[in-house]
């Protein structure tokens, strides 16, 4: 299909929506002769946590009294694809797939550069990720974006309050965020200037369903596909070579089956033998 | 030592942090330092930080190298005598109430500002929610490489390098990371993976260790872009955050006053399956299932519940599963790692006697 | 639930009470005794359809649907353990020459008290001498569930994919274990292209007796009621079959509670209610078990997983003795298999 260009209305609030499509953990399979992930025969899914990011960014739409685009991006292959349709057919409006052998192989400082980089180039005023991925779970690429891009973070947020100063012009960005914090047991409320990158836990709401008015419009309509090309960035900062980190031993852990072991005994015994494991 | 007042930036406007190289090498020093970012919650350690204090002590024992710890909030003497008492050489305390509660402005440019002029080689920090807020914008801000929640440190002998083990893929794959060349090798350890120092639990034993303190002035960096307005706990009956559960389901008999005492004893919560619930021994927040909450405790003991796939589907992600029944073909068995054939309360009540015996630390 | 106040509401454009419209259990015993023969069932849905639209859906059914869009199922587990249920059992993938094709379904793959009434279908199956197959990991939700939910649009999606799927196996005959997926494809599948056709277990095991390739020889001297799962019997008037599966196995008592056949109630999991909370005093399956004990019966006997499950459930709580098994269960004790009752 071809790649399209981005549509921009300066009016709008835009909020990017960063996606990840990763393997389904229970089905991962590694190499270990070549320490790498084999991906053959492993079931995708879009990471579980970016629901929540997708569901709080169009409820923006519906909560606020400005006109609110919502983009979602994604780094990754091109069988990220219809992922990105799916968070068309919940109500995101525009979507971007950066994607280029060039990115492969990154950690998260190179993930982070790359799609600050590309957020960059479209201009947003709010983004918001999933809390963190299923795979890595590091959750370090929101706080990672914000740092490139120089913008205020939140991380861990279950809602999201904007009081957007009026756009003039192109002066993208102005107004502030207030946002509740999910910090286990406690909770916290904060105020930052925009523009912001977030992070929005899970749990924080009900992400809706597909729209069945929006089925067959986001099966059909035309993606932007950024490569290399289209970013400017410094190749030393991208892939493998803009990684810090590398992996230096790789094996897998078998999800253990339940261990059934039997413990014996009288009430007495079996209640010493439990306590000892509940110490 | 005081800090430099930054440069302020235009507001965005994107700027491109081009003045710190990529690759920061370790200078040659007297002995490479490890160092642990200590957390606070109001004016109390959080726990972590022992922990990572006793394990940065251990691997700087080992390769001849010194422990570091900072420690950044207000009213800190306390805080910085339990570092040093629980392994740091150093600590390194920057104090104002500027700093509290936790804002990440000030404490990404301080930590990277004392960093670039000390230059460590290794800093490790807890992954709390917090931690991983920080560790995230710092590792961005240094350029350097951050493994996250680690579930085992080691100094490579060879090379020196600091050996991270961390498990990903919903503990489906245990990988070792490496940053061969970025300084300082970052990396973020959950609360509970090292126990915590050993001298920083004993107390009485070690008292006579010896450090230093150094005050950094902060007064001028510290100037939060981010307003906390409001911090309390939670009022709200979440049991989906309990470490321990103890569910009750028909065959404890309305014996949840067990089950709440069982809970007590080992700081965890109370669960229960619909037919509890149904029965009104107890209300539906703390019902699991699928039509109830999905938990993920490190250890869910089940008394009296036969195990059906719709209270299952609640527990699954549980670390492990001790399951009670007088059924011995209970299906809830097969999906417990501990098998208990016996009457529940008996069981319960017999238990409660064991833990109040011991106390659990 | 007050189905002509419904009714009324959404011909006049008047609010409609959102509780109402998800309580209903697509139960058809509304249908069954409307004089005007008003597809109510069809009204509803089509007013669920409407709530998606603003937003007025409960929670847990648009759990269940991205359960059917990410995972392939409603119940929300992986993918790759949707055959566990057959690790032991050696069933191949289906043959072209296959006689039937056994459409599994969700509920029969996954849920574990469902997961014996699929096991006992196959040993019945296998002891006639059928040959058949299965879709394996990669059966397709029949989106049952999806449709009772009220989107119209995915369903029919999920739908055209299980009908593509099915047909290229080339078997022209499906069996299902739980009478939903049979809803679906009797009443929506030909519709969207399908042209197989489809049996519940009981129509196909009792025609099997009937054609003299199932013989029960082990006797089960039990009394045994059995409740008509309302999609069977009010929905597709499969009420005969089963019985004829319980009278031709030796010794076995069959006894007719109250309400039964057309006049049966729902054991509460139609319409997407298995997936969803009722109160304590709403429980239809409550209501089922205690007109079972009433007419002194040992076994309750249904034709559907969510059945059988809903009223084991009602009957621990209740404190009942009754034992609550599938037709396929008692069969296949008839059969000397399952020696555990």
């Amino acid at each position: 299909m071809k790649s399209s260009e981005v549509r921009s209305q300066k009016s709008e609030f835009r909020v990017i929506v960063c996606v990840k499509v990763v393997p389904r953990p229970e089905e991962v399979k590694v190499d270990e002769a070549t320490m790498t992930l084999s991906r053959e025969h492993v079931r995708s899914m879009m990471n579980p946590p970016d629901f929540y990011a997708l569901e709080e960014a169009i409820s923006m739409k519906e909560r606020m009294n400005q006109p609110v685009e919502v983009m979602v991006i994604t780094m990754g292959p091109p069988l990220a694809e219809p992922y990105l349709r799916v968070a068309l057919m919940m109500g995101a409006d525009q979507a971007v797939l950066i994607t280029d052998r060039a990115f492969a192989g990154a950690d998260t400082l190179a993930t982070s550069y790359t799609l600050a980089k590309a957020i960059e180039k479209l201009g947003a005023d709010l983004v918001v990720c999933g809390e963190e991925s299923s795979d890595g779970a590091t959750a370090q690429v929101p706080p990672g974006i914000a740092e490139w891009l120089n913008w205020s973070q939140v991380t861990y947020c279950k809602t999201l309050t904007l009081s957007p100063s009026p756009l003039a012009g192109e002066g993208r960005g102005e107004g502030r965020l207030i946002a509740w914090r999910e910090l286990g047991p406690i909770e916290e409320q904060i105020e930052v200037n925009l523009p912001a990158v977030v992070s929005v836990t899970v749990g924080s709401s009900t992400p809706r369903f597909l729209s069945e008015e929006r089925m067959v419009w986001a099966q059909t309509t035309p993606l932007v596909k950024w490569t290399l090309k289209d970013l400017d960035v410094d190749t030393a900062l991208i892939g493998l070579t803009g990684s810090p980190t590398r992996v230096e031993g790789l094996k897998r852990v078998k999800t253990p089956e339940r261990r059934r072991q039997r413990i014996e005994g009288t009430p007495e015994q079996q209640a010493a033998a439990l306590a000892t494991l509940l110490r | 030592m005081k800090a430099a007042v930054p440069k302020k930036k235009a507001p965005g406007k994107v700027v491109w942090k081009k003045d710190i190289p990529l690759k920061i090498k370790t200078k040659a020093s007297p002995k490479a330092e490890i160092w642990v970012w200590l957390e606070m919650d109001g004016e109390t350690l959080v726990t972590v930080g022992a922990e990572l204090l006793g394990k940065a002590r251990g691997l700087a024992d080992q390769a001849g190298m010194l422990v570091t710890a900072i420690v950044m909030g207000h009213g800190l003497s306390r805080p910085a005598d339990e570092a040093i008492r629980g392994g740091a050489d150093r600590v390194l305390v920057m104090d104002h109430p500027g700093l509290v509660p936790y804002t990440t402005t000030p404490y990404t440019t301080l930590m990277a500002w004392a960093i670039q002029k000390r230059r460590p080689e290794i800093l490790l920090m807890g992954a709390t929610h917090n931690g991983r807020d920080l560790a995230g914008r710092l590792a961005v801000r240094l350029k350097t490489g951050l493994t996250a929640d680690c579930t085992d440190l080691e100094l490579d002998p060879a090379t020196g390098l600091l050996k991270s083990w961390v498990v990903g893929f919903g503990g489906g794959v245990a990988a070792c990371i490496v940053c061969p060349q970025h300084r300082p090798q970052m990396a973020t350890v959950r609360p509970g993976v090292f126990p915590v120092s050993p001298r920083h639990a004993t107390g009485g034993e070690l008292g006579l260790r010896e450090g230093v303190l150094e005050r950094v002035e902060v007064g001028a960096l510290v100037n939060p872009s981010e307003k906390v307005l409001q911090r309390h706990r939670k009022e709200q009956k979440d049991i989906t955050q309990a470490k321990v559960l103890m569910i009750g389901g028909r065959g404890v008999q309305g014996r949840f006053d067990l089950l709440h005492e069982l809970a007590r004893q080992t700081g965890g919560d109370v669960g229960a399956t619909r037919v509890a619930v149904d029965a009104g021994w107890i209300t539906r927040e703390y019902q699991i299932g699928q039509t109830g909450v999905v938990t993920r405790p490190e250890t869910a003991v089940v008394f009296g519940a036969s195990g059906a796939t719709h209270f299952t589907v609640g527990i699954e992600k549980a670390k492990t599963v001790i399951a009670v029944n007088n059924d011995p073909g209970a299906p809830m068995f097969d999906q417990a790692d501990y098998i208990v054939v016996g009457d529940a309360v008996a069981v319960m009540t017999a238990l409660q006697r064991e833990l109040s015996a011991v106390k659990i630390p | 639930m007050k189905v002509r106040e419904l009714v009324r509401a959404a011909q006049f454009g008047e609010p409609v009470d959102l509780q109402t419209v998800w309580r209903c259990t697509t139960c058809r015993a509304c249908e069954a005794s409307c004089p005007h023969g008003i597809p109510i069932v069809d009204a509803v849905l089509k007013l669920r359809r409407e709530a998606w639209k603003v937003r007025g859906e409960p929670a847990a059914l648009s759990n269940v649907l991205w359960g059917i869009h990410q995972d392939g199922n409603p119940l929300r587990l992986p993918p790759s353990q949707r055959m566990a249920w057959a690790r032991d059992l050696n069933i191949g993938t289906t043959e072209k020459t296959d006689e039937i094709l056994l459409y599994v379904g969700c509920t029969a793959s996954y849920d574990r008290r469902a997961q014996k009434i699929t096991k006992a279908l196959v040993k019945v199956l296998r002891r006639a001498g059928v040959l058949f197959g299965v879709l394996g990991e990669e059966e397709p939700c029949c989106g049952e569930a999806a449709k009772m939910a009220g989107h119209r649009a995915y369903f029919e999606e999920v739908a055209r994919d299980a009908i593509r799927k099915i047909q290229a196996t080339q078997v022209k005959t499906v069996v299902t274990v739980s009478p939903h997926c049979y809803d679906v494809m009797k009443r929506d599948y030909p519709g969207l292209g399908a042209e197989f056709t489809v049996l519940h277990g009981t129509e196909y095991v009792a025609e099997l007796i009937r054609q003299g390739r199932l013989a029960f020889t082990k006797p089960v001297p039990r009394t045994v009621t059995y409740h008509d799962p309302c999609y069977l019997s009010r929905g597709h008037g499969v009420i005969e079959p089963p019985r004829e599966i319980l009278k031709a196995i030796p010794k076995l008592r069959l006894v007719e509670m109250a309400d039964h056949g057309t006049l049966t109630w729902c054991c509460g999991g139609g319409g997407g209610r298995a997936y969803q909370e009722s109160l304590p005093n709403e429980r239809l399956a409550d209501v089922r078990v205690r007109q079972a004990d009433a007419v002194r019966a040992e076994v309750l006997a249904a034709a559907c997983p969510l059945c059988v499950t809903h009223f084991e459930d009602s009957a621990k709580v209740g404190g009942s003795t009754l034992q609550v098994m599938d037709v396929m269960e008692l069969a296949a004790q008839a059969l000397g298999e399952n020696p555990k009752i």
